[in-house]
């Protein structure tokens, strides 16, 4: 097992440095000079322009400005945003906190949503529980989440008064966006969750197991769900990639100082330092997403190990 | 010892109440006034609109910082209403007639927040460090004008002399931009001070600041020099001022209805007659000092180098549906470069080349632009197109520029809309891309307005992205920072406006007020007459 | 994360061990398809959605474009059945002009991801060894960037504009359909007939062209038409951020953006927009599912 686990943790490493690479190479292939963007909104002479060029180590030879760059990262500097001039690692870990209390939050409802819709339309296939639940599934599909967001603010916010319209900080303030973020994400796994229970109740060994007198409910816990949880583990890792997108969007709506938002401004104002390093933060954390859920396959199929 | 007091035991006794009382007289005074000041106090939650770039009031361009520096520090003279000034840390002050040298007698009671008392040193120092290119100071840069040296010629006088006639030095005197800075502090924080810390004379000096979240000052409990224009003397009755970031309008606006917010500015005009209506808030609607709302055409750039193609837009666009339905009638239609409240402004200007769409046509027949068949018109091949260049960050400026789009076809001019954010859009306009782009600036002197405005040395890159460059116009502008006597100012000022309008060098949208709202718990705040900072010294917070 | 087991749904490993279709197999979906009542709803109603914004021109009661003061923020009603705006603008006639781009920005796009995606995937699973495993670790690069980050990080370089959306949100779909075109071309490459196609001499290209990607025509329906709706929702939130429609581009996604200041003062600028998005979208969704259960048997135990 732990072969295993050191095996697939080596194998980030390299998808690591590529993302690094994607990342830095997306200031240079931008359209115009780099240095005039970094000099930012000020009158700039030729002089200053040069200087720029100078401080920023723009004119180097590029492997070099990537080892630099990438010595820089592991030295935890990140640069300062052209805009504020503050250094990124700290406007970003001003907003981390809001971000993951939003994901968290979200990530459990969609979770327990998703799961709890598929299990029973799976159970219930064809009743009216099963057309209800994928009626709304199918429905939350189709919705973009920036109108959810807004109708939920509309509803529950402005004229029900229920919540605070926006900002950030406290539970009540959580609600709304973790539902507008989570909804979405909980459709989108409860008909997967349905179809991929459906597969494994139709196996030959559930209905000997069935047969031989078994209670229902432990055939349920012992070989359903076990076998239904690979393919579930794989979209929830998934959905936590769209988790993290959506996020972009529903912090920018509810107004929650998160990294998402930080991300969207800087891309409106070409602040390039703050987009790679949020870029490069969130991409590790998918890719650290995703390893969990490489490793949790290797504790529910013994098979995969020795892939 | 005997029954009765001995004298000696009486003066003893009296002797020890005596010392007692003296040494209790200012233990008592200092109890008295903390009683005094805890029956005050409260923190005024402010909502502002934009984060700031530095908290050094030297070097931000941000107006927002403005707002909350005027609190930290003090200025020289306050501006009473146009062209009337009154003390501030100077008592007094005379300026020769050439406007060159002004020369200031300073208050003898003012002690810096770190304790170092106000000297003419300081005034000296500080507007030094202003035109020091390694400050690399911008608005302050610009308000202290064509400063020369200062002259230390007492412990409480400075004489502060110019390279050119500047009329406008009291004004910028009386911006938050040059305020008073301590020596002491610059001397032992060198180059922290300013991004770090920032010690100045005012009510309230800076406690704390969190990038981007908020900027919360203190009360200066030594305060006792305040001008008369305010209502009261000693340290403030608030004992904190909280300026909470809150970009997003209908955000900022919400936290005011759900009071976690005592004020806010920048109110959306969508949303003040629903503020007005309710009797929990006071909306204050204040016409603001300065430019208005404007557009600018690139003389450089055909087809706006034409006299024509300009007129055509001043003749076309519905100045008063454009305030009724993208301002929701909160502004007001403006006629000049200049708004009505400023000194100087003509009235006259008000009554030129009116709207009129019929003329409009006919302005750009004659100069030679025949209408094509797809509705626009063309002159020698070239289609009368023109690049229109505004900012994405404000919804407002994307709503007029629809409007002007939608009003310029059916004359047939054909509106190109190129929507930019930040650095992008800077970059496109100091390189004179654009044919059309927009333009708002606040300010307390006309002379200065027009300056940024028209003056050849503020084109090509700078902010006169007119590119107007006319030699007559410039004298206009050097005659008018120079003259002293109100009369013939006015004079220039009139003449200078109606140049202007007739050579259509830009046209003039809406004039704005500041919009500000408050609990209706809070009282007695002050606004300067240009409705640009909100001042809260005297502010109280009823429970 | 490399293993292409991985299900990102349950359609392409499903799909992949088809065998290849005969005349017969595509004339039993088109059967089943019929029968199906969820694709008939969703066709009927995107059908309607097709004309109204073809027929844009002719079922505007106003010029959407057209500015008018006097009627600012009007609520529903006779005249302006979706409201207007703050100028004025009648938002019924802005939405039916406003469809046109949503719906070809989501077919665009969904065009760029096929362009991309499909010759990436053939090429990896025809020739194998270095060429798979250099274009399947571009694939899994593109893929460790979640949702819609990819497509910002290009905007963010391309500038925001219509069409760099398109582009964006087409190549940040793309890696799925290189992951399913590979599949099916594993799958088929293991068959007899193209053992036999390659002793009689047939070049490559022939082969792929002939008999490899027939087989993934049924898998890439089913996909691009599921794909239109994701591109459509991707491209209007890319609009909503201000990074995609330019204003005065009636685009869906921006009208929710013009919205966004006044859901207080006029939600009608933002419910009717919205949900005319959810609607098409729904009826892709539906069509698509439609589609799916038709064309792979194997899934229809499941339902």
């Amino acid at each position: 097992m732990l072969q295993y686990i050191v095996r697939r943790l080596l194998l980030t490493i390299p998808t690591i440095f590529a993302i690094s690479l994607v990342v830095f190479l997306m200031l240079h292939a931008v359209p115009g000079d780099p240095a005039i963007i970094f000099a930012g909104d000020k009158n700039v002479t030729p002089e200053q322009l040069a200087f720029v060029r100078r401080d920023m180590g723009l004119d180097r030879p590029i492997a070099v400005q990537y080892l630099d760059y990438v010595t820089r990262i592991f030295r935890w500097n990140l640069g300062r945003s052209l805009y504020s001039r503050i250094p990124v690692t700290m406007e970003i870990g001003n907003r981390i906190s809001s971000s993951a209390e939003l994901a968290a939050a979200a990530f459990a409802l969609a979770v327990t949503l998703g799961i709890v819709l598929g299990v029973i339309s799976a159970l219930w296939r064809s009743t009216w529980i099963d057309v209800a639940a994928m009626s709304f599934a199918i429905t939350g599909v189709s919705m973009p989440i920036f109108w959810l967001a807004q109708m939920l603010i509309f509803v529950f916010a402005i004229h029900l008064g229920w919540f605070p319209v926006t900002g950030d900080g406290g539970l009540s303030r959580l609600f709304l966006p973790a539902l507008a973020l989570g909804l979405i994400s909980s459709a989108t796994l409860a008909r997967l969750v349905r179809s991929s229970v459906l597969e494994v109740l139709a196996l030959p060994y559930v209905t000997t197991a069935r047969s031989k007198g078994l209670a229902e409910m432990k055939i349920l816990a012992r070989h359903v769900m076990k076998n239904a949880f690979i393919p579930i583990i794989t979209v929830m890792g998934l959905q936590f990639g769209t988790l993290l997108s959506g996020a972009v969007i529903t912090e920018t709506v509810f107004a929650r100082p998160g990294m998402g938002k930080l991300l969207i401004d800087a891309i409106l104002i070409k602040d390039f330092p703050v987009i790679q390093a949020v870029v490069l933060f969130v991409s590790l954390i998918y890719v650290l997403v995703n390893l969990l859920v490489d490793i949790s396959y290797g504790l529910l199929d013994p098979r995969i190990r020795f892939d | 010892m005997g029954r009765g007091m001995t004298r000696r035991k009486f003066l003893k006794t009296a002797g020890a109440a005596g010392i007692g009382a003296a040494a209790l007289t200012p233990l008592l005074q200092a109890v008295s006034r903390e009683v005094a000041l805890a029956q005050t106090g409260g923190t005024l939650i402010y909502g502002m609109a934009s984060p700031p770039d530095t908290l050094d009031v030297t070097t931000t361009t941000s107006s927002y910082v403005g707002r909350v520096a005027l609190h930290v520090v003090d200025p020289l003279v306050w501006s009473v209403k146009a062209g009337e000034y009154a003390p501030g840390l100077a008592t007094s002050w005379t300026v020769s007639p050439d406007a060159t040298a002004y020369t200031f007698n300073l208050r003898d009671d003012v002690k810096f927040h770190d304790g170092s008392p106000l000297t003419a040193e300081a005034v000296k120092v500080t507007f030094d460090r202003i035109v020091d290119p390694a400050t690399k100071a911008q608005t302050a840069f610009s308000f202290i004008g064509p400063y020369d040296r200062s002259e230390v010629l007492g412990p409480l006088q400075v004489r502060v002399r110019f390279k050119r006639p500047y009329a406008a030095f009291l004004n910028a005197a009386s911006t938050p931009y040059l305020g008073i800075i301590s020596p002491t502090a610059l001397r032992r924080y060198g180059a922290d001070f300013g991004p770090v810390v920032f010690v100045s004379t005012g009510p309230f000096s800076i406690q704390s600041y969190q990038s981007g979240v908020e900027i919360n000052l203190v009360r200066n409990i030594n305060y006792n020099w305040a001008s008369r224009v305010q209502k009261h003397n000693g340290p403030p009755h608030l004992q904190a001022l909280k300026f909470r970031i809150i970009t997003e309008p209908s955000t900022r606006l919400a936290t005011l209805e759900t009071n976690e917010t005592h004020f806010i500015e920048d109110v959306p005009p969508t949303d003040v007659a629903r503020l007005k209506s309710n009797p929990r808030f006071n909306v204050l609607e204040i016409p603001q000092a300065g430019s208005g709302w404007s557009v600018m055409f690139n003389q450089q750039r055909p087809p706006t180098n034409e006299l024509a193609v300009r007129r055509a837009f001043q003749l076309t666009v519905d100045k008063e549906a454009l305030t009724r339905s993208v301002w929701s009638g909160v502004h007001k239609p403006a006629c000049s470069p200049l708004t009505p409240n400023l000194f100087g402004f003509d009235p006259e200007t008000c009554k030129k080349y009116p709207r009129n769409v019929d003329q409009a046509r006919r302005v750009l027949e004659e100069a030679g632009w025949q209408m094509g068949p797809d509705g626009i018109r063309v002159k020698g091949g070239q289609r009368l197109q023109v690049d229109y260049y505004f900012r994405t960050e404000n919804p407002k400026l994307r709503e007029m520029t629809a409007f002007i789009q939608a009003a310029m076809r059916p004359v047939g001019v054909e509106v190109q809309l190129h929507g930019l954010a930040g650095p992008a859009y800077f970059q496109a306009v100091r390189t004179g891309l654009h044919h059309v782009q927009y333009w708002w600036d606040t300010g307390t002197d006309p002379g200065q307005m027009l300056r940024i405005l028209f003056h050849s040395s503020n084109a090509g890159g700078g902010s006169n992205r007119n590119n107007y460059r006319n030699a007559e116009m410039d004298t206009l502008i050097d005659q008018i920072g120079a003259e002293g006597n109100p009369a013939k100012r006015r004079e220039l000022l009139s003449k200078a406006q109606n140049k202007v309008l007739d050579e259509q060098v830009m046209l003039f949208l809406t004039d704005p007020p500041s919009l500000f709202a408050h609990q209706r718990t809070v009282s007695d705040i002050w606004v300067d007459w240009g409705g640009l900072y909100p001042y809260f010294y005297d502010t109280r917070i009823a429970r | 994360m490399g293993s292409s087991t991985r299900a990102s749904g349950s359609t392409d490993g499903a799909v992949a061990r088809q065998p290849s279709r005969s005349r017969s197999a595509w004339l039993d979906a088109l059967t089943r398809l019929r029968r199906s009542r969820g694709a008939w709803v969703g066709a009927v109603i995107l059908g309607l959605i097709v004309l109204s914004v073809l027929g844009a021109g002719v079922l505007s009661p106003q010029d959407p474009l057209a500015v008018n003061a006097d009627v600012t923020f009007a609520p529903p009603g006779p005249k302006y059945p979706f409201g207007t705006d703050i100028l004025g603008r009648d938002i019924l006639s802005r939405m039916l002009f406003g469809g046109r781009l949503s719906l070809v920005t989501g077919v665009i796009s969904v065009s760029f991801a096929l362009l991309l995606g499909v010759p990436m995937g053939v090429l990896s699973g025809f020739y194998g060894g270095l060429t798979d495993r250099l274009i399947m670790r571009l694939v899994d690069l593109m893929l460790t960037f979640p949702g819609i980050l990819l497509a910002l990080v290009i905007v963010a370089v391309l500038g925001p504009s219509l069409m760099n959306a398109m582009i964006a949100v087409g190549v940040s779909a793309s890696p799925t359909y290189a992951r399913v075109v590979r599949a099916t071309t594993l799958a088929s490459k293991t068959e007899a007939y193209i053992e036999a196609a390659r002793a009689l001499g047939c070049s490559s290209p022939r082969i792929i062209v002939r008999h490899v990607l027939p087989n993934t025509v049924a898998p890439l329906i089913v996909l691009g038409t599921l794909g239109v709706a994701g591109a459509m929702i991707s491209a209007a939130a890319l609009s909503f951020l201000g990074l995609g429609a330019q204003p005065p581009d009636p685009e869906w996604g921006a009208l929710l953006s013009e919205g966004r200041s006044y859901l207080r003062v006029a939600w009608w600028m933002t419910v009717f927009p919205g949900l005319a998005i959810m609607v098409t979208v729904l009826a892709i969704n539906l069509l698509g599912d439609g589609l799916r259960d038709a064309l792979d048997p194997r899934l229809r135990g499941r339902t």
